[in-house]
């Protein structure tokens, strides 16, 4: 018996399709996972279930009562419960506290009954506080009632979230990404965890993971999104060899190609066997960055040569933005550093950081929509102040890029997905850049842009620019890049050439899981 | 974004929909009533509507502030009114000076721009400062906190002019040349309105001009809509802040120097209604968006200024003047209620949860 | 030890002395040294309005000592010596300019008062001493910064016990009485005007004394409270508080009728703290309209009540007071409505709003056949009980105490419930509020209702105190006057209200000077703790729960869902 069903549920944004007919069902008392690659529409949908938005089609079926467009207290009173991806909870009251609130739906006594302090209000209060203090334990809290939220390390946070969830009695629990942020033993611990609630407690969970360990691990029945619309569903088993999914999470090589064979044979740029190693331009050096509590970077380590694209691979929340955003000036590290030629980057704002030469094109584009083509492109050249320089520059972007050059006057935002990224890219290109940080640009693009796009990197790198490009697409960027990294979960755990890491079975256990 | 109300959802949306129903018949049989009784010429009209459009000059100007500095920083700066007031309260002490000496009436066009460059230098001076003391060390604390301390830096900034210069009303001196009227068009108009209009008109113009075309305007633009992405460009987003806050203040100097050929008077209260109706204004016309606040200062000026004689009057109400401020309220509270991406629509992009 | 201070420290001392000397400028230019020379700390020494410029020096000096790293005793000195100097420089600076040019015509507190002042009565001569005095303050205070806690600690509480003491003399001389021995130790300490220097040493030896005695011996107090068993401590605790409570019953006989209406003014704005902490602290919904409710209380007791024109029934106060609350409330729920979308700025600003259209139409001509215009309602009686008439602020302010104490009760408890909880977790993250189950909508308008309920009490009682109701009394100031102690005290803080109430409320009253640059400290103070301490001065301290032993002897998990 399936103890949700989704059916057709389409999610708009303007003129953005997030969830796309999706047809779903959760059998009662199972552990059905939920994953797909970045911006699948997975948290859309749970924000569907939950009714923070309303699905423009379809229908979503608790329990066989219809719930979608219903707010979201009342889904919950129906029993169901979820935590969030980045961690809410209420910062500035206590663990107990955050419990109680959890209890909210199912207590009765009125505000009436609490000034003046009736028998039956003292006596629910107090059973509360007993059944509080039993999901504290439950968790593995013990002893932490009194402490703020805020003031939890991050591992107890997220047990706090979930008992704070476990509160309201739920049948269904949803839960996202769970393990965001973990180290392996605590993963190990979660998955039991998530086990125990699901054995002792009766709960159904439905989970949006990335780390593929837990979701092979603990799953029963795991459904695949892509691009909003579902691309597989089964066990574990069937899910790894796949594929599609292996597709949509690899990435595709150039069309007609299956994933793994060279784009073409003899490498561009620098042969595997040269003894004649580039001179280090960056230097990323035991770098740890943290969110908050969250350690998103432990201790990343990389090189990139004049001259080369280097590649950093790894699946969702490997840490590939955060490491961008580091090296780029948007997030100071706490411990390592980043050197450009030698010279610490870490004093520097990021502005001044784009000054000398190293330049991001950041994930999701952010070109400025409001701002005309041409005038996205003079906002990349802000820093610079030779006339001339400009005038080539923006001749050369031209060239590579024709299709800008035909809308130079039209505003940023009418553009379409790809031709935004062309802007994206030269802009960054304005700035003459030294190295060029390309974060995921084929992110949300359809197969045939990617391959222009990445054409164009590799001419940008012939004509001299040396690249640092984030992927999630590993196919495509292991075959244009010289050299690459995986990282995953923050720590990078294979590097080599490109030619080595693609044929390299641990590319695919990094991105799929064990077992494959 | 969110699913219906439900159950109490209807019983808020029967009361919202009265309220607007409510307003909405106030408007129509008041305006009925006054035209049927013909209690006013053409000329009352004209009259008012000039008034109104002069008064929305200086509330499109103040506006600007507002509305560039919520483009930038997301914050209402609650002290922009003070710093309106401090411009117009510095720059007395040059205008009385000048009038005393003869030299207003002399050479009233170098005066009046001597007095122009004081008002927005003082301005300025007071916005940066604020910006440095009062904001900027709170960038990153939740929205309460920067909203909070603009409301003492607006208090302090009254009461500190209050104690420095005193409680009274400072005359301003009027000169010659801008008593009386001018004929334009056949309608007589107030000299000292007809310059408040044409000189918002010139400051808006260059403003526009600034923002739209230069390149400090262009990362102005660039800042308000990505901070981040500005910076990875290379943009000093601090010292875009900075100019975005100067260029703000030194609109609402002016403004504070045009207020004062209106109205003849300043004081250390000045500030405050004429700053909530300039949000107004903001809101009204899209907060962020440049033009939108331009139109909505006339706008709010205009329904200001003819809407007591207009609808308020047609209703039987006595002495409908003093109610003009509660027209200019209601129009702010319907607004945020109703329509806050404003009439013209928010030009921010809204990041999605 | 190293003598010598780096080209950091200089320059340190040096800006901190410019920031400190602006201070002093500054609050010699707003008039604040003139007006508070009348009052006297220390009879014939010093007077508060040169205390506040001396405080300046003080803080320069400290300020800078702080300032290098390593250094030691001599270069802090040298620090806070120069510090000192450039505060004394700008004192001089402003007397010279002062002197030379004439700054009445622009600044109106620039008189020749005050340059006597300055100058202590030598005018431009004098230019000198406020350099020296700069310069000895600095050094002294960067000296104190070096000593450790322990020394300094007392030394402080000394000074400060002199300056409370010096500014509140009056006050302190009228409850010290006429006769017995409190009229002994005041004739020792005082002269009619103010504390005599020899009772300022005995006051600074006392406190001093005091002081370094507890903190030697607090530790030990501390183990042996400890040590006692749990019904003694709870008898100490009860003790404590009881001390406490008779001392704010007895208040008003000890001190008198002026203190007694400046304590009924501090409850009523106590009560009005702590309707508006229900909105603004527990739920988070900034309302800077609340003075409408204030105004509805008011404005329905006169109504109700008066005996003038205006009033339509004669209701008794007893009557009055439950409709004016249930005025209040429905009036916080209508204009809660509307605004139930809106958040954070926007929210503030719409509240505002309303506020304003409401003063706005109180006041006006079209309303004043009922509502009595600019005029008000005159003529409102005192409220009676068993045929006594609460005539007197003594009376009124048991009265308020009594109420008070019933909100804080009331108040109290709602925190502790889970409707208290509901609200909290609306002030955190409303989105996830709701996805715990709570409705918005009841939450929200509950706050706003119960929040408006007690506004209007408060508006009631004030109704009755000043026996007529003016739309002058409720004007946006008032809503700033009651967020201060909030926003001071600490958001949500039971404790925090009542203690802000007292500070920002009472002492403007007490010291009545005070009262032109009461805006000028409260929108500093605003300022100055959104960057100190934004959780306020005296946050709601995490409470320890009953339940904590009991977390031993919790069930087994097996149990959780029973």
């Amino acid at each position: 018996m399936a103890i949700l069903t989704a059916r057709g549920t389409t999610k708009r944004f303007g003129g953005l399709l997030a969830v796309h007919q999706l047809d779903l069902d959760v059998e009662d008392k199972s552990i059905h996972s939920i994953i797909g690659p970045n911006g699948a529409g997975k948290t859309t949908f749970f924000n569907c279930v939950t009714g923070f938005y309303r699905p423009e089609e379809g229908e979503i079926l608790f329990q066989g009562m219809p719930i979608q467009g219903l707010t979201p207290d009342r889904v919950t009173q129906l029993g169901i419960a979820r935590t969030y991806q980045n961690i809410r909870l209420f910062s500035n009251m206590t663990a107990l506290e955050n419990i109680l609130v959890g209890q909210h739906p199912h207590l009765k006594s009125g505000w009436p009954g609490a000034v003046v302090g009736t028998p039956s209000t003292k006596h629910e209060e107090r059973a509360a506080h007993q059944e509080a203090l039993r999901l504290l334990l439950f968790v593995g809290l013990r002893g932490k009632g009194d402490f703020l939220a805020k003031n939890l390390p991050y591992g107890d946070q997220r047990r706090l979230e979930i008992a704070r969830a476990l509160a309201s009695r739920p049948n269904l629990l949803l839960l996202d990404e769970p393990t965001a942020g973990m180290n392996p033993r605590e993963t190990i611990e979660m998955m039991a965890f998530i086990r125990r609630l699901r054995d002792e407690l009766g709960i159904t969970i439905l989970l949006i993971e990335h780390q593929m360990r837990v979701v092979m691990g603990i799953s029963e029945c795991i459904t695949v999104l892509d691009y909003g619309e579902k691309i597989a569903e089964g066990p574990p088993i069937t899910i790894q060899n796949d594929a599609r999914v292996i597709e949509a999470y690899l990435g595709r090589g150039s069309a007609g190609r299956a994933p793994g064979t060279p784009i073409r044979p003899g490498e561009a740029g620098l042969p595997e066997d040269s003894s004649r190693a580039p001179r280090t331009m960056l230097e990323v050096k035991e770098v740890h960055t943290y969110y908050g509590h969250i350690h998103a970077l432990k201790g990343v380590s990389l090189t990139v040569g004049e001259g080369e694209i280097v590649t950093l691979i790894g699946a969702n929340g490997a840490g590939k933005s955060t490491t961008l955003n580091t090296i780029s000036g948007l997030l100071r590290p706490r411990h390592g550093h980043v050197r450009l030629a030698g010279e610490d980057l870490g004093v520097y704002k990021p502005h001044e950081i784009a000054a000398k030469g190293v330049v991001m094109v950041p994930e999701g584009r952010r070109i400025f929509s409001q701002l005309t083509v041409m005038e996205n492109l003079q906002a990349g050249a802000y820093a610079r102040s030779d006339r001339d320089g400009f005038a080539r520059d923006l001749q050369r972007v031209f060239t590579l890029l024709p299709r800008l050059a035909e809308r130079r006057d039209q505003v940023g935002g009418t553009l379409s997905g790809g031709e935004q990224q062309m802007l994206a890219i030269g802009r960054a290109l304005m700035a003459s850049p030294r190295l060029l940080l390309l974060d995921e640009p084929s992110m949300g693009l359809a197969p045939i842009l990617v391959e222009q796009i990445f054409k164009t990197v590799e001419d940008i790198n012939r004509q001299g620019t040396t690249i640092l490009l984030v992927e999630q697409n590993a196919t495509m960027a292991l075959s244009i890049a010289h050299r690459g990294y995986v990282l995953e979960t923050g720590t990078i755990t294979l590097k080599g050439s490109a030619v080595e890491l693609r044929e390299h079975p641990e590319v695919k256990r990094a991105y799929l899981g064990e077992g494959t | 974004m969110r699913g219906a109300w439900a159950r109490k959802g209807t019983l808020v949306d029967l009361y919202l929909w009265a309220f607007r129903v409510v307003v909405i018949l106030v408007v129509i049989w008041g305006t009925f009533g006054t035209l049927r009784a013909g209690t006013y010429s053409r000329e009352h009209w004209i009259d008012f509507a000039v008034f109104g459009l002069s008064q929305g000059s200086i509330y499109a100007l103040i506006a600007l502030g507002y509305t560039m500095v919520y483009g930038v920083l997301r914050m209402i700066n609650f002290a922009h009114g003070e710093v309106f007031m401090s411009g117009a309260y510095t720059a007395y002490f040059v205008a009385d000076a000048f009038g005393r000496s003869g030299y207003l009436n002399r050479n009233p066009l170098v005066s009046y721009l001597a007095i122009l460059v004081v008002a927005m230098l003082t301005s300025t001076a007071i916005a940066l400062v604020v910006e440095r003391l009062a904001y900027r060390p709170l960038r990153r604390a939740p929205r309460l906190v920067p909203l909070i301390s603009a409301i003492g830096a607006s208090f302090f900034l009254q009461y500190a002019f209050r104690g420095l210069y005193g409680s009274g009303f400072k005359a301003y001196p009027e000169p010659e040349v801008l008593k009386g009227k001018w004929v334009i068009a056949g309608i007589g108009i107030l000299r000292s309105q007809v310059i408040v209009v044409v000189g918002a008109a010139l400051m808006l113009l260059v403003l526009y001009w600034f923002v739209m075309r230069t390149k400090t305007g262009m990362a102005m633009r660039a800042v308000s809509e990505d901070k981040d992405a500005a910076a990875l460009m290379g943009i000093d987003v601090d010292r875009v802040i900075v100019i975005t806050f100067a260029l703000g203040a030194a609109m609402a100097g002016a403004a504070g120097v045009l207020y004062a050929l209106v109205f003849k008077q300043v004081h250390f209260f000045m500030g405050f209604v004429p700053g909530i109706k300039a949000f107004t204004a903001a809101v009204l016309g899209g907060i962020g968006n440049v033009p939108g606040a331009m139109l909505g200062g006339l706008f709010l000026g205009l329904v200001e200024s003819v809407g007591p004689a207009l609808f308020l009057d047609g209703l039987g109400i006595v002495a409908p003047y003093q109610l003009k401020d509660v027209i200019a309220f209601t129009m702010l509270v319907m607004v945020l209620i109703f329509r806050p991406s404003g009439i013209l629509g928010e030009r921010l992009v809204v990041k999605k949860a | 030890m190293p003598m010598r201070m780096d080209r950091q420290g200089w320059w340190n001392a040096v800006r901190k002395g410019l920031i400190w000397g602006g201070v002093a400028v500054f609050v010699a230019m707003v008039g604040m040294v003139e007006t508070f020379a009348e009052r006297q700390v220390i009879i014939g020494v010093v007077s508060f309005g040169m205390t506040l410029l001396a405080l300046a020096g003080v803080a320069a000096g400290f300020q800078a000592a702080r300032g290098p790293a390593g250094g030691g005793r001599v270069s802090a000195l040298l620090g806070g010596a120069v510090a000192g100097a450039v505060v004394g420089a700008a004192v001089a600076g402003l007397l010279l300019v002062g002197s030379v040019l004439n700054l009445r015509t622009m600044f109106v507190s620039a008189s020749p008062r005050l340059f006597s002042l300055l100058s202590a009565g030598q005018g431009l001569h004098g230019w000198y001493l406020p350099l020296l005095a700069g310069t000895a303050l600095g050094m002294i205070a960067a000296g104190a910064s070096t000593l450790a806690a322990r020394l300094r600690r007392p030394i402080l509480t000394g000074l400060m016990s002199v300056l409370t003491v010096g500014v509140f003399q009056e006050l302190l001389q009228i409850m010290l009485g006429g006769e017995g021995v409190g009229a002994v130790i005041r004739d020792v300490l005082f002269e009619s005007e103010g504390l005599l220097p020899r009772g300022a040493l005995i006051l600074f030896l006392v406190a001093w004394a005091s002081s370094s005695l507890w903190i030697w011996r607090r530790a030990a107090v501390h183990v042996w409270v400890a040590r006692r068993p749990a019904s003694q401590q709870r008898g100490l605790r009860l003790l404590t508080l009881g001390i406490g409570v008779s001392a704010l019953l007895l208040l008003p006989h000890l001190a008198g009728p002026f203190l007694s209406q400046v304590l009924v003014l501090v409850g009523l704005f106590a009560l009005l703290g702590l309707g508006l902490n229900i909105v603004v602290g527990f739920a988070g919904l900034l309302d800077l309209g609340y003075v409408a409710f204030f105004a509805m209380g008011a404005y329905t007791v006169g109504l109700l009540t008066s005996t003038g024109e205006h009033g339509i029934f004669h209701f008794s106060f007893w009557t009055a007071v439950p409709i004016a609350m249930v005025v209040s409330l429905i009036g916080g729920v209508l204009l809660g409505i509307p605004v139930l979308r809106i958040r954070g700025d926007y929210l503030a600003i719409a509240t505002m709003g309303f506020g304003e259209i409401i003063r706005l139409l109180v006041l006006s001509d079209f309303l004043r056949p009922w509502l009595g215009g600019s005029q008000g309602i005159l003529a409102i009686p005192k409220p009676t009980i068993v045929g006594l008439e609460l005539s007197g602020p003594e009376q009124l302010f048991y009265l308020t105490l009594v109420l008070c104490g019933l909100v804080v009760f009331v108040a109290s408890r709602l925190r502790d419930s889970r409707l208290g909880r509901a609200w909290m977790a609306v002030r955190e993250d409303e989105d996830v509020a709701e996805a715990m189950g709570i409705n918005l909508v009841n939450v929200k308008l509950l706050a706003f209702g119960l929040g408006a309920s007690f506004g209007g009490l408060s508006g009631a009682i004030f109704a009755v105190m000043v026996g007529s109701v003016f739309p002058h009394s409720f004007q946006l100031l008032i809503s700033i006057k009651v967020l201060s102690p909030i926003i001071v005290g600490g958001m949500g803080s039971l404790p925090g209200v009542l203690v802000g109430s007292l500070a920002l409320v009472g002492l403007p009253e007490l010291l009545r000077e005070f009262a032109d640059f009461r805006f000028l400290v409260y929108g500093a103070a605003l300022v100055a703790m959104m960057q100190l301490r934004p959780e306020g001065l005296w946050p709601e301290p995490v409470r320890k729960r009953e339940l904590h032993e009991s977390e031993q002897d919790a069930a087994e998990p097996e149990k959780v869902l029973a």
